[in-house]
Formats: C-alpha cells, structure tokens, sequence
C-alpha cells in the first residue's frame, strides 16, 4: 500500500487482516487511508507525549467506574 | 475553500457576536493567584487596615491629633485612613505608622493595598482579626484579643 | 507560518477593517496575551471588584485563569494540535487552540467520527461585550476562527464537523451561529460547559 504523507511517500506492509481492519476503520470513520494513519500517528504521538511527562492514560468502566490503565512504555 | 475571509463575510455575519462574547473551553482554576487575590479584595484588606490604625491608637488612648503628631503624618490623611476605605495611603504615611505602632512595614502595606501580598493567607487571617472589632471608644476584651492577633499578624516578619 | 487576509468589524463604525489569520499562535501573540491582554483584564477585573461583583457571580469573566503560555507549551511539537490566530493593527485580537485528532462527534448521525476539537478560544479583553466593560473595538473575531475551524475540518476530512465546550457567557453567540447544542454533563468540566458541535450541512451554511 502506499501513503502519500504531504511531500514524503511511504510504502506500507500490511497483512490482509490488518488491511482489513484498516479499512473497515475508515468506512466507519469516513476517512480516507492517509487520514485514517495521519489520526492514528497524532494520537500516538499525544499519548507518547503525556505519559512521557507522567500522565497514565485509563479505560473508564462506564457503569462501575472502573479505571483499567493502558500501559505505554 | 481558503482561510482568507472577504469583508463582505465579516458584514454578513456582523450581528453574532452582538451580546454574547464569543470562548471556548475548560475553566481551569488556579489554586494560587497572588496579584489578583491581592486588589480582589483592595476593600477588604483597607478596610482591615483602618481598623488596624484607629485600634492601635485607641489602644494607646491617643486621639487622632496625637498621632498625627507623633507619626508626622497630616490630620487629614489620618482622618481619611481611618475613615475612608477608598483612599490609597501614602507609602510614607504607612511607613511611618508601622515604625510608631512597631510592626512590619512590608505586611502593613500589603494590608494597605499598597503592595501585591507575599502571604496571601496571613492578609486573609489580618482581615479576619480586624473584621471581629466594633467601633467603641475604649478597646472591648473582645476587641483587644482581636486587636493583638492582629498586630501579631503585622509583626511576623519570618515570610 | 502562513498568514491569510480576513477581516474584522470596527465596533462603532460598522466597517470591516482588514486583519490577519496566523495558522500559529507565536510568541509575539503570547507577548500580546502577557502584557496587553492581561493589563486590560486586571483593569476590568478591579473595575468588577469595585462594583462588588465577586468570583461566584455570572459576571464573573470566566477564562480569567487561563495561561495561553501554558497552553501552547503544553502542545508544542505534537501533529494532533495547532492554533491560530488573529492579528488587527499589529495587535493580537483572538486565539483559539485545536484539536484534530482525539475527539469523536456526538451528534446522532456522526457518533464516533473525528471532529475538529476547539480546546480553547479567546478574544482580547477589549474587545468583550460584558457587563461594566468599556464598549469592544472590535467584533467578528470570534466569526473569523470558528470559520477556521471549521475550514480546518474540510481539510482534515472531517467533513466541516467541528466541537467545543462553550464558556457560560458564549452560549448565545454558538446558537446564534446555528450550532446545536447538546447540552452540559455533569462529569465533564464539572457540569459547567454546554457541548456545541456542527453537522456538515451546518458547517457549510457557516462557511
């Protein structure tokens, strides 16, 4: 598969799964397979950036409001 | 679609913001804001500062003549410190009646509005002392207790 | 840095006057925020304080606390974030900071699809039309960046959706732009914020 990320070009390695997954997140998102990736790298990378500084980033139980952590290393 | 925005736009959509400032966003309350704390409660803080001023020379038995005098301070300003919560003390005047009344020059200007307070809970505190004395010729019990927290507050030159 | 010409309302004429749309908030905006924001703002402050208004009252100007150095520190490097801003007569009037990858919509039709989050938004002090306040200079900023929010979105390919939590005082200014609102939560900023957000069709009536 290939990305074009503004003036850089990458090429990309996927498994059908994860092609599939892939696409499946951009119908349900309604992007695009570079917006889809562009949204998934600024996430990282603010994830990345919090936890650096010492935030922990939690899944909230909805109904028992139970914290369960992601752990990002 | 471009960011650039015609006059003609801006005209259209004038009316928008007529009565309502537009912002976005979370609130995010600082636990700690000293110089806003501070002239926040400009009235509060003179006030206590007049209190301070009129109890210590009641508690010395002066009249107000008396210490103009012995502080070299104008009857007038004395009158209006004591009386009058919307006048700014001279920087002078307040150090002069911190060196007669003996208590920190710093902590009486910042009960004086004059300067942006170090300890904005030891103002609070002063402000709370002075609150608790009533008007009366001689100090009460209740108003000499009130009074020497007060002063102890003043004279606290540890922060 | 790029820079757009766009402009904004003279407040007493009417007239628009021609102003500048920054894609950054820099440090000469911050400088701006430092010193001629926040001295207008102690002034109205103390004003307030005069009059006896107090911290708890709704007149209480509501982004008081808030530190656009802090702010833009907090983001600095980072894809998912950007800010804009307005500049008129060589002063910064507005700035607004976005969000463009964490935030999903909530609106029916659009839940779980990415939106453009405006994570803050300010105009100048002297441009407000608050109690007690002198009368704004200008108007039409706060036109100016939602509009580049909202444009913001077509080029992310959100469609023109964007949200917001609107301060207390600016809910009538999201209506009138025709945004829907959804109402507060009382486990999100403490109950305090109504959530905007815009559909397509909305956001194009905007544009």
């Amino acid at each position: 598969m290939r990305i074009a990320m503004g003036k850089k070009t990458m090429t990309l390695n996927l498994t059908e799964v994860e092609m599939s997954a892939l696409e499946a997140l951009c119908a349900k998102k309604d992007l695009s397979k570079t917006g889809l990736m562009r949204q998934a790298l600024r996430l990282y990378q603010m994830i990345d950036t919090r936890t650096e500084r010492g935030g922990k980033l939690y899944f909230e139980d909805d109904q028992t409001k139970e914290k369960s952590e992601i752990m990002m290393l | 679609m471009t960011y650039s925005i015609t006059a003609d736009w801006a005209l259209a959509r004038a009316a928008l913001d007529e009565t309502s400032t537009p912002g976005a966003g979370p609130l995010s309350a600082r636990p700690h804001v000293p110089d806003e704390a501070f002239w926040l409660r400009g009235e509060e803080t003179r006030l206590a500062f007049a209190r301070f001023v009129n109890m210590a020379r009641r508690q010395r038995g002066w009249s107000i003549e008396k210490l103009a005098d012995d502080a070299d301070i104008e009857v007038g300003e004395l009158m209006s410190i004591e009386q009058d919560a919307h006048h700014e003390p001279e920087l002078r005047s307040i150090w002069r009646l911190s060196e007669v009344f003996d208590v920190s020059q710093a902590r009486l200007m910042e009960l004086a509005g004059l300067a942006s307070p170090k300890d904005t809970h030891a103002i609070e505190e002063a402000v709370r002392y002075a609150a608790r004395s009533t008007a009366i010729t001689v100090l009460t019990p209740e108003e000499q207790a009130a009074f020497d927290g007060l002063v102890s507050v003043l004279r606290d030159k540890a922060k | 840095m790029t820079s757009y010409s766009v402009f904004i309302l003279d407040a007493s004429s009417r007239q628009p006057i021609e102003a500048e749309l920054l894609d950054t908030i820099g440090e000469r905006q911050l400088l701006d925020w430092q010193f001629h924001w926040r001295r207008t703002l102690e002034a109205y402050l103390r004003r307030l304080a005069d009059k006896g208004v107090t911290r708890q009252s709704l007149d209480w100007p509501q982004s008081c606390h808030w530190d656009w150095r802090a702010k833009v520190d907090e983001v600095r490097g980072m894809l998912g974030h950007t800010g804009y801003s307005v500049i008129c007569r060589e002063v910064t009037q507005g700035m607004m900071r976005l969000d463009l990858a964490s935030r999903m919509g909530r609106l029916d039709r659009q839940v779980g699809k990415p939106v453009v989050y405006v994570d803050y938004l300010e105009i100048a002090p002297w441009n407000w039309s608050e109690p007690y306040a002198d009368p704004p200079l200008y108007r039409g900023i706060g036109q100016v960046l939602i509009r580049t929010a909202i444009q913001r979105s077509f080029d992310e390919g959100f469609q023109g959706r964007i949200g917001l939590h609107s301060l207390p005082q600016a809910v009538t200014f999201y209506e009138n732009c025709g945004f829907t609102n959804l109402g507060t939560n009382p486990s999100e900023y403490r109950g305090l914020l109504p959530y905007f957000e815009i559909t397509t069709d909305q956001a194009r009536t905007f544009l």
